[in-house]
């Protein structure tokens, strides 16, 4: 898995997530988003759109984004959503607790 | 057609990988869709991340035996390891996940991706837990 992190002019925070999310590899993505939920944006998007797999503890870090989203007042959203990932959302019945947005421009802006 | 491949591989989270590619390939063999492919490889590493937390307690040096069979009619995976037994955890699906409650998520999804699922304590003290998918 390969992540970056870009800070955006609309105060708006960017992981990019690149490979399959399973238990390996998840406290990697986890300590990365806590990093980015530290800063204290106006909003944080996960693009997703480089994820072909993720599993329960990638769904179980995107639930700790919830949270953290919560607490912080900061606009969580999800990007990009691969169908096979958008899938296991479902199936998980915890898509409907995410934003999600078809590309990482269309949750900058919907934040924004 | 009949087939049966057998692996063995260490309790070790970084190959899950494998296993996916595994269930992958055996899968493109018969001919399922994406989709399903992408519920199989869920099943699988779910079960297995479930071994290895719970079972085996997160220790990473215990072998899990792997066989993927290839019926007329379905597909098995049989999974085997030597950790604590799991009596009753895998026979009925546990509510559905919340961001307040994630406890059994993966379990869920396990029940949502097969048809079957059994759970066994062998008489040599191993766990074996055979997911089976029908084959239309």
């Amino acid at each position: 898995m390969k992540t970056s992190n870009a800070s955006m002019s609309e105060g708006v925070e960017v992981i990019i997530v690149e490979g399959e999310i399973d238990m390996h590899v998840s406290p990697k993505f986890r300590d990365l988003l806590l990093n980015v939920f530290k800063k204290k944006a106006k909003g944080v998007v996960v693009d997703l759109s480089g994820v072909p797999f993720m599993d329960s503890s990638g769904i179980a870090t995107l639930v700790e984004g919830l949270r953290w989203s919560k607490n912080e007042g900061t606009r969580f959203v999800l990007a990009g959503l691969q169908e096979n990932v958008s899938h296991t959302l479902k199936l998980s019945k915890l898509d409907d607790f995410f934003e999600i947005s078809s590309t990482q421009a269309d949750a900058i802006s919907s934040i924004g | 057609m009949s087939a049966t491949l057998r692996l063995q591989f260490p309790s070790d989270p970084k190959f899950l990988s494998v296993l996916r590619a595994v269930t992958g390939s055996v899968a493109e063999i018969v001919e399922l869709s994406e989709k399903e492919i992408g519920m199989l490889k869920l099943a699988i590493v779910e079960a297995v991340t479930n071994i290895i937390r719970h079972s085996l307690k997160n220790e990473f040096d215990h072998t899990i035996e792997f066989d993927l069979v290839l019926a007329e009619r379905e597909l098995q995976f049989v999974l085997r390891d030597d950790g604590e037994a799991a009596d009753g955890v895998f026979d009925v699906q546990p509510p559905a996940p919340s961001p307040d409650q994630l406890g059994g998520a993966g379990l869920c999804l396990i029940h949502e991706c097969m048809d079957k699922i059994i759970y066994e304590r062998l008489p040599n003290n191993l766990n074996q837990l055979r997911l089976v998918k029908q084959l239309r």
